[in-house]
């Protein structure tokens, strides 16, 4: 096979070859009308990270000339198992930058714009949308998927929407007015915890993390007034000051003179769990969580270390403890370590200021670690490694190369039909699911697209109803928690028949400010959005407009809840970017689903539509269950 | 010591013992296509140990509009050593090295040469080279993965001869809490429940596992003679009779326990997977050169033999629950867990010391022992076999199913190498001989369909003209796929966590469908 040729004649000849064409094996394949198609087409990739590097490969090697990227994050140690264009000397820079430098290195012919920014800016408004042929989602979070979904409705440019998460993985082709879009279905719910079980009666490692979170919120974020997680200077353990009942924890006043550590110490692990211990109720018959005294704790460490080193100097010192990832450290260690932590993250506070929490962010994860066991350590809950509770508290989600490799492929594929058949992407698409082995004998399982759900308020009319108390809920809250974290809206603006109630955005003079914040702080009520009333709700930029119809309410049979949305079950999402635990949108402690969360939407049993409510019937047997999965699978997909 | 840092996404995905298993592995790849270079770069990213590429070519002019890593800088170059310096770059913890050697001249000529890699894959190597090489490999145990890519289509054969799975993982694993068969401790726990003095809140958060044992015993005692609900109108007044028990309808605990009941009315039995390794003849059969996976089988067998149920893994699921009570009926799981590992690690060892064979690890011991619902075995059909004695049946029925159905590519593509290994060319791979391979590459078609004793005209020509259309020519978006595919199934078999495909697979980029298929 190989012909000794002198190398320059060969390589003149190949490059003259190459000249030519390089696509000419392209143009075999997808015939020479969808790549003149492929060629002139303008795209846009959000996202740079996992799927977005091995897309913009495709991309450029399927012969696309002119692309966008944006992406507002940059480069980490962690994205480099996968994200094939970064290297560890791009660890802190522009993903999408990087991204195309790299590819532009080997394929120089292209043109790549790249944007080191958020999807959800203003400047990528309508006329930033309209100009693409075809959008592509390479994105991690439910808030700017939904976000590019509205974008590509309102100006009607298709758009393929993915997600990988482990070995799963999922992509498919929304278009107006002819597809389902992203939220027509409802996706699954975040994992909620009630705030009882947080607070005061935990069972799971799991309770006890997303309690050290809020605690890290409310001591080093931002004042938030949901977060009711403690209150440092409350020293009542039992009994109703108005009555002269109280007793109170007198010790808590001495520990706040010996230091920031000491007091948060003391309050948390001493005077709370003492309040709790008190609540005769919760105990009967069992015996009730011991207080903790940090004193105690570090003096006995001081004296086993000193009995075991035969070296006591007699003054009381914390050895520096790092905690280690991957194993279970001891409680002294925990405690130890909490206590360093702390100081560390006090002085920053007060030079830096407030900071969300973040996984990243190495000491804000040890307070987490440290927290949460020393709080586990107290209820006979099993302790946990640093690794497993960064995974817990980050929401991290598995991420491998293979599977997104799959899906860009997939993304690929479907861009080919949609410039080959814009008039029947409902037809010719597919929605395709990835499973991490085969299940019914299949890892890839495609299913054909529904169409548009008439009952979503995102892409079809729809009255949305909302339930909520309207003398007590402000128009700020209703903004905040409803609007924008419950029902995604980015800039809303609320208008009710004629009149304009409130307006979002930033592009307010001051004395407009001033008077929103002074709506803001009023209830709804004030402004006629009582029992029966109609708003129309509009997002300029997500060019969406929903009618709302008001039903009031004072008393939600789920304590936590302060409202409820039906005609249409929107999925109560938080939009914020941070990791961080808050109380948010129905008022239970929620974990959100934020920074490399992808959503899997697990592929139907049989015919296309999901099913995931039978999935959860009760009374199918196992017999049953395994009857229905050793069917022929091909009888099933058969149409 | 592996870098928990970078590789932190992967691990919460296979774990330290599956990224050490990777680490250890040395893949040898057969050609540096798009398609294999994709491959391997989806196996350098996440850390294997070291990589060989063997590829006599140079790279040309169709190289660079498929091969992301090679540019016109490459062009005359040894493919191998382009694309092995290329995907070094990806990873500074993963060895490369490139063979510049005709792979054909190196199976003929000095096979050895593959003795020593953990993996094999081979893309684009002529049939008769194939088959050599798969006979080789077999032998020796080392898993083959062929992967091609023609156009559109995409084909996959994973061959070895006998694969162990310890997690098998599957998406949902009944947990094993012992409801229908309870140990004594179980039973005793319950028993001490006394639901009669609690207050409400008390009441509502007894697990409940306690609650289904304690009435399943108090039902069978009062209304069924002793015996199980068996039928499923017994079934039923369990239900009944379980959810009389409860103060209310928003009792979580009583809610989770009739969620689970019918679950757990179950009789205890051992997965048919797992049954057929402990009957396997390889059980009875240990001897000093047994692998750790039958001598751990074979202690299984006499576990099982001896208790009827497997051990007991140990965990039990979030419930609605009281922290004291839950954490004590968590110790009494772990307990019992503890209890069926010594008494396992016994039968161990003793199997060990009769056989004077090398003691075995714990942590191996322990992880077989919590996952043994899960352990799972393929028997891959050689190379040889599946040319040789074919799966007529399967094939037939596939067609007969649906005569579009992607076995078609299946038996194209055999006619494809077939017709390589003839003319020393892919057809269609030039422009002249378009018109003329199809008559050519029909014809080879028809001398294997009579091979496999299948119709000739099952197959429509409008295969045969697609495949030449393609003329061998890789897109690289569906070597991308197929790398990712390919890449996805080494790493199963590698760490020994998941189910591979067992053992073709056809995939169809024109209407995104993909069949596995077992030849």
């Amino acid at each position: 096979m190989n012909v000794v040729v002198d190398t320059d004649i060969y390589i003149n000849r190949e490059k003259e070859r190459m000249t030519e064409d390089k696509f000419q094996h392209i143009r075999d394949c997808i015939g020479d009308d969808v790549f003149e198609k492929v060629q002139k087409a303008k795209v846009l990739v959000v996202g740079a990270g996992g799927i977005g590097c091995e897309l913009l490969k495709n991309l450029v090697l399927s012969g696309f000339k002119d692309i966008h990227i944006i992406d507002l994050d940059t480069i980490d140690l962690s994205n480099l198992n996968r994200q094939f264009l970064f290297r560890k000397h791009h660890i802190g820079m522009s993903k999408a930058k990087i991204a195309r430098e790299a590819v532009l290195k080997y394929n120089p012919d292209v043109n790549i714009e790249a944007h080191e920014g958020d999807i959800k800016n203003q400047q990528y408004g309508h006329q930033y949308f309209q100009r693409f042929d075809l959008v592509m989602n390479a994105l991690d979070n439910l808030s700017a998927r939904k976000h590019v979904n509205r974008m590509c409705l309102s100006v009607g440019v298709p758009l393929v929407e993915s997600g990988t998460a482990g070995y799963l993985g999922q992509a498919t082709v929304i278009l107006k007015e002819k597809t389902e879009c992203f939220e027509c279905l409802p996706k699954e719910a975040p994992k909620e915890f009630a705030v009882c079980t947080i607070r005061s009666n935990p069972s799971s490692p799991i309770h006890c993390i997303v309690w050290a979170k809020m605690l890290y919120g409310r001591l080093f974020d931002v004042a938030d007034e949901n977060n009711a997680v403690t209150d440092m200077d409350d020293n009542i353990v039992e009994g109703d000051p108005e009555k002269g009942t109280e007793v109170r924890d007198t010790k808590l006043e001495q520990a706040k003179a010996k230091g920031y550590d000491h007091w948060v110490f003391h309050k948390v692990f001493h005077t709370d769990i003492d309040r709790l211990a008190r609540m005769k109720d919760l105990w009967t018959g069992k015996t009730p969580p011991t207080p903790l005294l940090l004193d105690d704790l570090l003096n006995n460490y001081q004296k086993n270390n000193g009995n075991n080193n035969n070296n006591n100097n007699g003054t009381i010192t914390t050895k520096s403890i790092a905690l280690n990832s991957q194993i279970v450290n001891s409680f002294e260690d925990n405690t130890r370590a909490f206590v360093e932590v702390i100081k560390k993250l006090k002085e920053r506070l007060e030079k830096d200021g407030a900071k969300s929490w973040d996984k990243d962010d190495d000491l804000a994860l040890d307070f987490v670690v440290a927290a949460s066991n020393i709080r586990s350590h107290i209820f006979g809950i099993p302790l946990k490694s640093k690794f497993d509770i960064k995974q817990m508290a980050g929401n991290i989600v598995p991420a491998i190369a293979t599977t997104n490799a799959i899906i860009s492929g997939f993304i690929v594929l479907e861009a080919f039909k949609i410039l080959s058949s814009r008039d029947q992407i409902q037809e010719k698409c597919k929605t395709t699911f990835l499973f991490k082995q085969p299940s019914n004998k299949r890892v890839i399982y495609p299913v054909s697209i529904d169409q548009p759900n008439k009952s979503c308020y995102v892409c079809s009319q729809t009255v949305v109803t909302l339930k909520i108390d309207t003398n007590t809920t402000t128009i700020g809250k209703l903004v905040n928690e409803v609007l924008k974290k419950g029902l995604a809206f980015h800039e809303p603006m609320i208008m009710k028949g004629q009149s304009m109630i409130y307006e979002g955005g930033d592009d307010l003079d001051k004395e407009e400010l001033d008077a929103r914040k002074m709506v803001e702080q009023k209830p709804m009520i004030t402004f006629g959005l009582s029992d029966n009333a109609i708003i129309e709700v509009h997002d300029y930029l997500q060019d969406i407009k929903v009618s709302i119809l008001i039903s009031h309410c004072d008393k939600f049979e789920d304590q936590n809840k302060f409202f409820e949305v039906s005609g249409k079950p929107p999925q109560v999402q938080s939009d914020t970017t941070t990791a961080a635990t808050t109380t948010t949108t129905d008022g239970t402690v929620q974990q959100e689903d934020i920074d490399e969360v992808e959503i899997i939407e697990y592929p139907p049993p049989s015919d296309g539509k999901l099913k995931r409510k039978e999935r959860e019937q009760d009374d199918i047997t196992v017999e049953e269950e395994q009857m229905q999965e050793e069917q022929d699978p091909h009888k099933r997909t058969k149409k | 010591m592996t870098d928990t840092e970078k590789y932190d996404r992967q691990l919460r995905l296979w774990g330290e013992d599956g990224q050490a298993k990777l680490e250890k592995s040395h893949i040898c790849l057969i050609n540096g296509t798009a398609t294999g270079t994709e491959t391997l770069k989806n196996l350098v990213l996440p850390g294997i140990g070291a990589f060989t590429v063997v590829d006599g070519n140079k790279v040309g002019a169709s190289d660079l509009g498929n091969n992301f890593f090679l540019d016109t800088t490459c062009l005359g170059h040894s493919r191998a050593l382009k694309v092995s310096e290329y995907l070094r770059e990806l990873n500074d913890r993963v060895k490369g090295s490139s063979c510049e050697e005709d792979p054909v001249a190196l199976i003929s000529d000095k096979i050895t040469f593959f003795k020593d890699f953990d993996l094999v894959i081979a893309n684009k190597l002529p049939e008769q080279s194939l088959i050599t090489l798969a006979a080789y490999l077999y032998e020796n145990n080392i898993p083959l993965l062929i992967v091609n890519s023609y156009g559109y289509i995409g084909y996959l054969r994973i061959v070895t001869p006998e694969h162990q799975i310890i997690e098998s993982k599957p998406d949902t694993p009944l947990d094993d809490l012992r409801i229908y068969n309870p140990w004594k401790e179980l039973e005793v726990e319950s028993d001490n429940v006394d639901l009669s003095n609690m207050n409400a809140q008390q009441h509502s958060h007894v697990p409940y596992i306690l609650l289904l044992v304690k009435f399943l015993k108090e039902w069978r005692n009062e209304k069924n003679n002793g015996k199980m609900p068996e039928t499923r109108a017994e079934k039923d007044e369990f239900k009944k009779f379980f959810i009389s028990k409860s103060h209310n309808s928003d009792e979580e605990n009583f809610n989770e326990g009739v969620k689970g009941l019918f679950k757990y009315l179950q009789p205890p039995r051992v997965p048919s997977e797992v049954e057929a390794i402990l009957n396997d003849p390889k059980t009875s059969n240990i001897n000093q050169q047994s692998d750790d996976f039958w001598v751990l089988a074979a202690a299984l067998k006499q576990f099982v033999d001896q208790h009827k149920v497997l051990p007991l893994p140990g965990n039990i699921p979030d419930l609605t629950s009281d922290t004291i009570t839950y954490v004590t009926l968590q110790k009494l799981y772990h307990d019992k867990a503890n209890a069926d590992l010594e008494d396992f690690n016994t039968k161990v060892e003793s199997i060990v010391s009769n056989t004077n064979r090398q003691p075995i690890p714990s942590d191996s011991i322990k992880k077989f022992a919590k996952n043994s619902r899960f352990i799972n075995i393929i028997r891959y059909r050689s190379l040889n076999d599946e040319y040789t004695i074919p799966n007529t049946s399967v094939i037939q029925s596939e067609i007969e199913m649906d005569n579009n159905s992607n076995v078609n590519f299946y038996l194209v593509l055999r006619a494809v190498e077939k017709f390589n290994q003839t003319h020393n060319r892919y057809p269609g791979a030039s422009d002249e001989d378009v018109d003329s391979d199809v008559p050519l590459l029909k014809s080879i078609l028809a001398t294997i369909l009579s091979e496999i004793s299948i119709s000739s005209t099952i197959v429509k020509d409008d295969y045969i003209t697609e495949i030449i259309r393609y003329g061998n020519s890789e897109l690289h978006n569906i070597a991308s796929l197929m790398g990712g595919i390919t890449s996805q199934e080494v790493i199963k078999l590698i760490t020994h966590q998941y189910v591979p495909l067992n053992n073709t697979f056809i995939f169809n980029g024109i209407n995104s469908t993909a069949t596995p298929f077992k030849l």
